[in-house]
């Protein structure tokens, strides 16, 4: 008999699942001496073999235990994106490790059809496939073994990673102690709780003054001895006032180019790119931690997936435009009802799998379709027969106060019908919605895909082997922009079957609190990005990475007869703003006029000069962008072949 | 009968016509005149031949008899409703002069632009007549809304703009007014039942179904709409000149989008109107694209949101995305209208009730 889990890679895929999902079940109380468990039609052993992953199906005959059952495993779907699903015969349903179902499926064939069978199953997903496979694969699994029975009696061993290196956990902060505080009782005790005490936290943070540097490492030293979890400062400046380690590192990636004789913009724009703030962090961090897996963390995100609490069971739909939707899964409101629960999510498991066994865990879609502010993942289209190989990013889909952009609330701040307490939240960056799942949504992985960061992102260090950047900008679009730039390097980017809870805060890059500064810098974004995609798009194929960043930053600083900032957009913004002052100006709600007035202050001319005045404003920042974007590009590529990152 | 051109009449009447008194009566002889052919004496043959007195070459000589000359009314809607008083204040004989010079002039496509200065004159000494003596006349003003309706759209546009008033909209002026009249004189408005209004134009979008939308400005919404249409299928000056302020205009393509996911009931409707407009949307045909402006611009957004939330009890990220979008076509529209309301622009003051659209006015 084949067995399909003797095959290496998926045999120690199946120890990382099954390895996650006993400690899951442990935290969970679902213990093989419960009453529940023992008394059904199957020996406990067949249902743990389930849970643990290890058995494709289990056929439910029982009623009131199928209803316990599907409890638990919807838990594990949303810690672990377990995407257990439940398919109704007309016998008795059948619960379906997806995931494992599909690869054995595609085992079990000879190899002649197994791309055939492969197609079939990915394109119906195992939820609808015949019984046939059904049958056959509950009939074949990997029995449990000693270590993943300890681990459900809640032994704590050394968790199994699919990564040939221990990830680096990256907060990356401002540095208000107050708010790194908040973030590391969020993520160390989840990450310890499920037994990752062996990981490394790197606190990123440009505190710039002594006090907050001092606070700073006594919060990493309290943290590392609670929660048993080092936790280091990669720092501007330490508590004693000497440079910190992100300084020093800094400065001597500086010095190395400084040797090349690189002209002088260019200098210029190595220290852009590597200065204190969001970017100059994260170009930092890429540079410093090169090679290895990658997990950055937001400050104002929790490892927490929000269970809206409904229970109807529901795949992914399928539209008129053949796009398959999210939508159904998702509530954008969690009421008061008590209905909707919290799960602490294991991420650093769940991005180990997700880079590391890509084809096994994830659906390959050709694209995630941009929906209101095109930063969630609720819509995919075009499923792709086969699959991707190894993802280079996982991202996960946020809930919570889901990090949209500032326009949603200027639209909410504007509306006159919304309560005085909800626009205040909404002015000062706040966000009174909430995002719930009703159904743990499934892993896809994509070839075309927008990267919003908005909670843990997941960088594979084959892909960060030739680091990447962010761009070093005002406006708004880092995140985006190392997106962009792992897509055009063809990269597939994955998305996690589960969720992250998002908090706006009034001071992080999210939600700063000051509405109308999206006026200008989150208007540059799309046609910026739309700019630097169409240049990256148009290049030949070039393998090297530092040449092919050379020759982008070669094309974007060519001359173009085309603007940046279509005039088109520039008109429909114009002509938006001036009749939202308009609007707001007269409104009955003093609030709302006070806001215009912050308004019309904020766009000072701009909105009383015709709107190809605003035209050139916009067009004039977005080409200082490009232009510095090219530079930075350049000075990257030396960066990635010369002077040595990774150290 | 044979058929004479009034380039023959005038050769063969060339004499002695500065000793002819014009004759009296010929006004009140064209009220009775309406379509129909009339009998006119060789005398008024002349008159109406005479290159000075353009404004009696409103009618067309079809043939000449024994009895004199067999005309008809080259221009119908510039006949007088009723006749006129014999002595009409000389304000009114000015301003009526210069309308049918005007008149003439704009039909026979010659010199436009003097036959809006014209139009312009009329309208000064009316306005002068209204503050001194009260309304205006009624025939006036239907003979001012022939001009107005003669322009055809290969007429000069700036012309025609300021025939309109387009440009000439500050105060109310008779151009104004004319334009207006033009719908109120083209007769009953059309059946207003479900058939009459098509609200493919005022989207049923997820979560804002028609009953709300028609709260939010609804019976307005319906006659800008009727009033659309009537300016549309006759070709009305008004509709030309938004037909081409449309086809220049730079947010048609960025109006077109948004009117399309306005219309759409498709979740996918969502997308982020901005990103989308980077990527070329595919056209509307312009008429659509004025349609979707004129109704959407009489909305009360606030009332749809009012009334969204009153239903749904919470905000949610949907309303954004449909406030996000009221809020671009009403922008555009104030834009596009040059901050005009639709209805002015059209031509009708909001004047008759309408019946509601779904009930077919058995409310």
């Amino acid at each position: 008999m084949t067995t399909y889990w003797s095959d290496p890679s998926l045999g120690r895929w199946l120890g990382a699942v099954a390895q996650g999902r006993a400690l899951a079940l442990n935290a969970l109380g679902v213990h093989p001496n419960e009453p529940w468990v023992a008394a059904g039609d199957h020996a406990p052993g067949d249902l743990f073999e389930f849970l643990l992953g290890l058995r494709p199906t289990l056929r439910m005959h029982d009623g009131v235990r199928a209803r316990r059952l599907k409890r638990v495993t919807r838990a594990l779907n949303f810690r672990l994106a377990a995407q257990i699903t439940w398919v109704d015969t007309p016998t008795a349903p059948i619960a379906v490790n997806t995931s494992l179902a599909r690869a054995a499926v595609a085992a079990l064939h000879p190899a002649a059809d197994r791309a055939a069978a492969l197609t079939e199953i990915i394109r119906t997903s195992v939820a609808r496939a015949d019984t046939h496979y059904i049958s056959l694969l509950t009939s074949r699994y990997r029995p449990m073994r000693s270590e993943e029975w300890a681990a459900l009696d809640g032994a704590r061993l050394p968790r199994v990673r699919l990564a040939p290196q221990r990830p680096v956990l990256v907060l990356s902060s401002a540095g208000r102690p107050a708010d790194v505080r908040k973030a590391l009782l969020a993520y160390l005790p989840v990450i310890r709780d499920y037994g990752h005490q062996d990981l490394t936290l790197v606190l990123a943070d440009d505190a710039a003054s002594l006090a907050s540097a001092v606070q700073l490492e006594a919060l990493a030293a309290e943290a590392t001895d609670r929660h048993g979890i080092e936790v280091v400062r990669f720092s501007e400046w330490r508590g004693d006032g000497c440079r910190g380690v992100k300084h020093q590192f800094r400065d001597r990636l500086l010095q190395r180019l400084d040797r090349l004789d690189l002209p002088r913009h260019d200098v210029e724009a190595a220290g852009r790119t590597l200065a204190p703030g969001l970017p100059g962090t994260a170009n930092a961090v890429f540079a410093r931690f090169a090679g290895r897996d990658l997990l950055w963390l937001e400050e104002d995100a929790i490892p927490f997936a929000v269970d809206s609490g409904s229970s109807d069971s529901r795949d992914m739909v399928t539209n008129t435009e053949g796009e398959r939707v999210l939508a159904e899964h998702m509530v954008d409101l969690i009421g008061d009802s008590g209905a909707s629960r919290r799960h602490p999510v294991d991420f650093p498991h769940i991005v180990d799998r997700c880079l590391h066994a890509t084809d096994l865990e994830a659906l390959p879609f050709a694209e995630q379709t941009p929906t209101y502010e095109d930063a969630g993942f609720e819509r995919v289209s075009g499923a792709e027969p086969e699959p991707h190989g190894a993802a280079g990013m996982v991202h996960f889909h946020t809930c919570g106060e889901v990090d949209y952009r500032a326009r949603l609330s200027h639209r909410f701040v504007m509306n006159e019908a919304i309560t005085p307490e909800d626009r205040a939240i909404f002015l000062k960056g706040g966000m009174p919605l909430q995002k719930g799942f009703t159904e743990a949504p499934p892993t896809v992985s994509l070839r075309q895909w927008t990267s919003a960061f908005g909670t843990v992102v997941g960088f594979s260090g084959q892909a960060l082997l030739r680091p990447l950047t962010m761009w070093a900008s005002k406006v708004r679009l880092g995140d985006f922009a190392v997106g962009q730039l792992a897509r055009f390097r063809g990269l597939t980017g994955c998305v996690a079957g589960t969720a992250l809870e998002h908090h706006r805060g009034d001071v992080t890059d999210s939600g700063r609190g000051e509405l109308a500064s999206y006026l200008v810098n989150e208007e540059l974004l799309w046609p910026l990005l739309r700019r630097t995609g169409t240049k990256m798009a148009a290049l030949p194929q070039i393998r090297d990475y530092p040449q092919w960043l050379l020759a982008v930053g070669e094309s974007l600083r060519a001359p173009q007869p085309d603007f940046i900032v279509p005039p088109a957009l520039a008109h429909s913004l114009h002509a938006e703003l001036n009749e939202d002052l308009r609007q707001a100006e007269r409104s009955t709600v003093p609030a709302l006029r006070d806001y215009a007035m912050t308004l019309r202050a904020c766009l000072g001319a701009f909105v009383e000069n015709p709107w190809i005045d605003y035209h050139a404003m916009l067009e004039r920042q977005a080409t200082a962008e490009v232009v510095a974007y090219a530079a930075q590009l350049r000075v990257w590529s030396r960066i990635v072949s010369s002077a040595g990152a990774g150290e | 009968m044979p058929l004479y051109s009034t380039a023959e009449i005038y050769s063969s009447a060339t004499t002695g016509r500065d000793e002819m008194p014009i004759p009296e009566g010929l006004l009140s002889m064209w009220a009775n005149a309406g379509q129909e052919a009339v009998q006119l004496t060789a005398r008024q043959a002349w008159l109406l031949a005479d290159p000075r007195e353009d404004s009696y070459r409103c009618l067309s000589v079809i043939g000449i008899t024994a009895e004199g000359v067999l005309a008809r009314p080259a221009f119908g809607w510039l006949l007088p409703q009723r006749p006129l008083a014999r002595t009409p204040h000389p304000l009114v004989s000015r301003a009526y002069t210069a309308v049918q010079q005007a008149s003439v002039m704009l039909a026979q496509r010659v010199d436009i632009h003097q036959a809006v200065l014209q139009l312009a004159t009329a309208n000064a000494a009316l306005a002068q007549w209204e503050r001194t003596s009260g309304p205006s006349d009624d025939a006036l003003v239907a003979a001012c809304s022939g001009a107005a309706r003669a322009v055809r759209p290969e007429a000069d546009p700036r012309a025609l703009a300021e025939i309109q008033g387009w440009f000439g909209r500050h105060g109310d002026s008779l151009l104004d007014r004319t334009v207006r009249r033009v719908f109120q004189a083209t007769g009953p408005l059309p059946d207003t039942g479900p058939r009459a209004y098509d609200d493919s134009y005022l989207a049923t979008r997820v979560g804002v179904n028609r009953e709300v939308l028609f709260r939010a400005g609804g019976a307005l919404a319906v006659q800008v709409y009727q009033a659309a249409t009537l300016a549309h299928q006759h070709g009305e000056p008004a509709w030309t000149v938004l037909q081409r302020r449309c086809d220049q205009w730079t947010l048609s393509a960025a109006s077109a989008h948004v009117l399309r996911l306005l219309a759409s009931t498709a979740r996918t409707a969502a997308s982020r109107v901005h990103r989308t407009l980077l990527q070329e949307p595919p056209p509307l045909p312009t008429a659509r694209i004025i349609y979707g402006l004129l109704v959407w611009s009489t909305l009360d957004t606030a009332e749809i949101q009012r009334a969204k939330l009153l239903s749904d009890g919470e905000s949610e990220v949907g309303d954004a995305v449909l406030l996000e979008l009221m809020a671009q076509i009403k922008a555009y529209a104030h834009e596009f209208l040059d901050g005009v309301p639709a209805l002015h622009v059209l031509g009708s003051p909001p004047s008759r009730p309408v019946p509601h659209p779904a009930t077919g006015g058995r409310r």
